[in-house]
């Protein structure tokens, strides 16, 4: 019966048009939120069978899509947590009972507990780099942990090698054999010396004296002294006796000799052995003049402030300037992005629409790139859904004139018999 | 990802980076007469996407220039105090020409001995060529006293010096910190940056520095001869004061890092700045001037011994006398500290009951050094002899780097006038400094200085651009409210 189906097909497509409009309004409230992918809704026809010349109209049937895949703006921000990706990853967040989910939601900001929490109260999940690097379940989660920045603690790193460049006056003064700093007498003589902050195994400052003494032409004494040991009245000689003596030969171009040392190994007091390396120091007819002077190794400092870069990781800066690596974070994906099932709060699950959770880091395959101090804006324009707006209104209006229609038949064909 | 939202956020980040852009055209023009401030611009940067935004803030900086003015602000630095020492000494001590001045006083004082072997038996004439051998005798002694007061004053002012190193070495570390934990932030350390060259600056001015820089844009400092000032943290600099200087004593050295950068001798020498220069006045051209009035103070006590005719009793010292007299200080070598000791024997003093007649006739150490055996009041053997000894050559030593053979008159011509060329030589080396110091302080401010022209200029440049971005804002507003019309 035709005239039934006319009415039915119109309330499919006023249910459709409603649908649809419900998807913009859904789109426009959310033009602003962070992370959000637009709704959009798709239609399908759904065709009765037809028997010669009757035909008998169906309906429509609406499939509501989200563009997850699609790639917001990303806009700056100031805060260093706020992160957004440039690729086909998600953030693995979990919610307060430990499911996990994927977001592209990174407006993360530490919580009472330090823990990285986004806007709908998602926490971050990454791997934590304290026992070294982290051993990843491509298809799974296991290993995560909440990204915390509450106990980045006290750290302290010992001094085990450095670099010290200089040059060393070829036209100085040959000292008497007796005299020389490695003998630690009263009235040693040196040519130069310098002093460099080192650090033990507790991170304290071992300030080492490092006298450059010519003993003939082209030869030298290096000779090194823990700065603590001085005598009262500075300088030698010292309570104990060197911590490390080396002789470097140069050639007559004023370079290290090859059959020279070129380094020294110094044991820090209560620290580790300090590779010093010496490969370029020089011995020419001019000042002696420091060129580069330089040891790893810090002293216990807490961290100031957190630092993520674009490959994931998250470096804790120490007070002193030194950077280490505490958290690496993750990007997943599923092969299908736009069949993730959308949960409230911006996360999405994979379905076995989507295919299984693919785990990896930024900047490898197709996980794309992490921006830190960014956020990845929503991808409703707002012209498109008003449009859309306006569009679905005509057409509802259009489908109820086609109801008032057959319902008009109808009343005619009622009113037939009188 | 594109659409009219698009590109209202792209507008909204155009406008926030041409506000901050703004902000720092303004802070460039406020600080465009700070010499220490260095221009500063914004780096630019774009996400995927396009948005743009302000990445880090930068400042033109020239490491190069800036090691050059250090360089020449701490030899213009040391040479100005040098020359304002020896300006203080020469002051005090009168050039040459004037009457106070020792070489006009020995002159005098010949004279005074030529008038007496004219009419030798006149008391008057006798008591006046006294009177110019005490006056002499005060000059040496009031000269000692300036030359050790210019000491004292180098002493304090090295003292004040090392106590401002150690406390710009202090401020060093907190602003170098600063940089080094906000190396590879996006934190804006400009103003740290600049700070950490004004205190180099200020560094510069006592004592001649070298920096090398290290990983996070650490800066290490060395003085010109090598001594750690200040790695990671600071060096101790160290000097203990002397309150009081005669010319026995020798000024404390200065010690950074336990080395001793100043005295003699010292394994690293500070070659340039304030301190060195000090140093320098306080160790060695005090030293050597007070060498030359002492070999003044020996030369007269040398010609003015008297001999025994007889050749019995050693030669013994004559109108001018010592706390060693009657012995004479060894020939050719310096006493330190004689003119301080140098006096005018009583025995010839008329106000103290003396008798000047002993100048004419010897006798200051008793009856077996007179010449004038016969009491003849017409003797002028002696006197004679005293003036010819003004001319004779004698040795001096060397450590007075006057030569080591004039006469006494000669010997203190030099002397007189050696302060007065040091004083002029620095002001001509000073001269220059001052020309190379300015040059290199307008070459790095050619390089790193705001230029209020090339400022506007920007200014109007991003007037521009924050107006296409509200132009931008204002269709997309009226795009959007046609849309919006439709609905209605």
């Amino acid at each position: 019966m035709s005239l039934y189906s006319i009415m039915r097909t119109s309330v499919s497509g006023m249910n459709a048009q409603s649908n649809r409009l419900a998807t913009v309004a859904d789109n426009v409230a959310n033009v602003n939120t962070i992370g959000y992918k637009r709704a959009s809704t798709e239609f399908s026809s759904l065709l009765l069978s037809t028997h010669g010349g009757e035909y008998s109209s169906g309906s429509v049937l609406s499939h509501i899509r989200r563009g997850i895949g699609q790639q917001g703006a990303l806009m700056n921000t100031a805060s260093v947590t706020d992160l957004a990706i440039s690729g086909n990853g998600f953030f693995v967040v979990t919610d307060k009972t430990g499911k996990p989910f994927l977001t592209r939601s990174g407006s993360f900001v530490p919580n009472a507990d330090g823990v990285l929490v986004n806007a709908a109260g998602f926490q971050l999940m990454g791997y934590p780099l304290q026992n070294g690097n982290p051993n990843i379940t491509v298809n799974g989660y296991s290993g995560m942990q909440p990204v915390t920045l509450a106990d980045l603690k006290l750290k302290a790193n010992p001094t085990t090698e450095g670099v010290f460049t200089a040059n060393l006056p070829s036209e100085a003064d040959i000292v008497a054999a007796a005299d020389l700093p490695s003998g630690n007498t009263a009235g040693a003589q040196y040519t130069a010396k310098s002093s460099l902050v080192t650090y033990d195994r507790k991170g304290k400052e071992v300030v080492l004296d490092i006298y450059y003494t010519k003993t003939a032409d082209g030869q030298w004494e290096v000779a090194v002294y823990d700065q603590a040991d001085q005598d009262p009245a500075g300088g030698f000689p010292y309570a104990s006796g060197p911590l490390t003596t080396e002789t470097l030969i140069f050639d007559a171009d004023g370079n290290l000799d090859g059959a020279s040392a070129n380094a020294l190994t110094i044991p820090i007091p209560g620290g580790r052995n300090l590779d010093l390396d010496l490969a370029d120091m020089t011995q020419l007819a001019a000042d002696y003049d420091v060129l580069e002077a330089h040891v790893n190794g810090n002293s216990p400092s807490g961290a100031e402030l957190v630092e993520i870069a674009s490959d994931g990781t998250l470096y804790a800066t120490y007070a002193d300037g030194t950077r280490t690596p505490v958290f690496r974070i993750p990007l997943a994906t599923v092969p299908s992005p736009d069949n993730m099932q959308a949960l409230p709060g911006n996360v999405f699950q994979a379905s076995s629409d989507s295919g299984d959770v693919q785990v990896g880091f930024p900047e490898t395959g197709l996980f794309g790139s992490m921006f830190s101090g960014a956020l990845e804006q929503s991808t409703v324009d707002l012209a498109g859904e008003l449009t859309t707006m306006i569009d679905s209104q005509r057409n509802y209006s259009a489908n109820s004139k086609v109801f008032q229609t057959g319902s008009e038949l109808m009343d005619v064909l009622v009113n037939l018999k009188r | 990802m594109s659409g009219l939202s698009t590109a209202l956020n792209y507008a909204v980040a155009g406008l926030r980076v041409t506000s901050a852009q703004t902000a720092l055209v303004s802070r460039n023009i406020s600080y465009a007469n700070d010499p220490d401030y260095v221009r500063k611009h914004a780096a630019l940067t774009t996400l995927p996407g396009g948005a743009i935004s302000v990445a880090s803030y930068n400042r033109s900086a020239d490491k190069r220039l800036l090691d050059k003015l250090l360089d020449t602000t701490s030899s213009a630095a040391g040479k100005q105090v040098g020359l304002d020492a020896l300006a203080r000494l020469s002051a005090t001590i009168g050039d040459p020409e004037s009457d106070g001045s020792i070489t006009a006083l020995v002159a005098k004082l010949q004279e005074s001995l030529q008038a007496y072997e004219a009419d030798p038996s006149s008391a008057t004439l006798g008591a006046n060529a006294f009177q110019r051998a005490a006056n002499l005798a005060r000059g040496l002694n009031a000269a000692t006293a300036a030359v050790q007061d210019v000491r004292a004053g180098a002493d304090a002012e090295m003292t004040a010096s090392v106590a401002r190193i150690n406390s710009l070495l202090e401020q060093f570390k907190v602003v170098n910190d600063a940089v080094v934990r906000g190396a590879g932030t996006p934190a804006d350390l400009t103003d740290s940056l600049d700070q950490r060259d004004r205190i180099l600056k200020e560094l510069s001015e006592e004592i001649g520095i070298r920096t090398i820089t290290r990983a996070n844009n650490d800066v290490a400092i060395y003085t010109d001869s090598g001594v750690t000032l200040f790695e990671t943290n600071p060096r101790s600099v160290t000097m203990a004061p002397t309150g009081v200087f005669d010319p026995t004593v020798t000024g404390n050295a200065v010690f950074i890092d336990g080395v001793k950068i100043t005295g003699i001798p010292s394994a690293m020498p500070a070659r340039t700045g304030k301190l060195h220069a000090l140093a320098e006045i306080r160790d060695r051209i005090t030293v050597t001037y007070q060498a030359q009035l002492d070999e003044v103070a020996r030369g007269l006590i040398e010609t003015f011994a008297e001999r025994d005719p007889s050749a019995v009793n050693p030669d013994a010292t004559g109108l001018f006398t010592w706390v060693g007299g009657p012995g004479i200080p060894a020939s050719g070598a310096a006493v330190t500290g004689l003119a301080n000791l140098i006096a005018v024997s009583a025995l010839a003093d008329p106000s103290q009951g003396g008798n000047p007649y002993l100048i004419r006739d010897g006798g200051f150490n008793g009856a077996a050094y007179i010449a004038n055996a016969t009491g003849a009041a017409g003797f002028q053997q002696r006197i004679a002899q005293l003036i010819s000894g003004f001319d004779v050559d004698r040795a001096f030593d060397g450590a007075a780097q006057i030569g080591t053979l004039a006469s006494l008159k000669a010997f203190s011509a030099t002397a007189s006038g050696w302060v007065e060329a040091k004083r002029q030589a620095a002001d001509q080396a000073l001269y220059f400094d001052i020309a190379l110091k300015s040059r290199a302080s307008e070459a790095l401010l050619r390089k790193t200085g705001v230029n209020i022209d090339e400022e506007m200029t920007a200014l109007l440049d991003l007037e521009k651009a924050y107006q296409a971005s509200s132009k931008v804002i204002a269709a997309v507003d009226g795009m959007i409210q046609t849309l919006l019309d439709v609905v209605n």
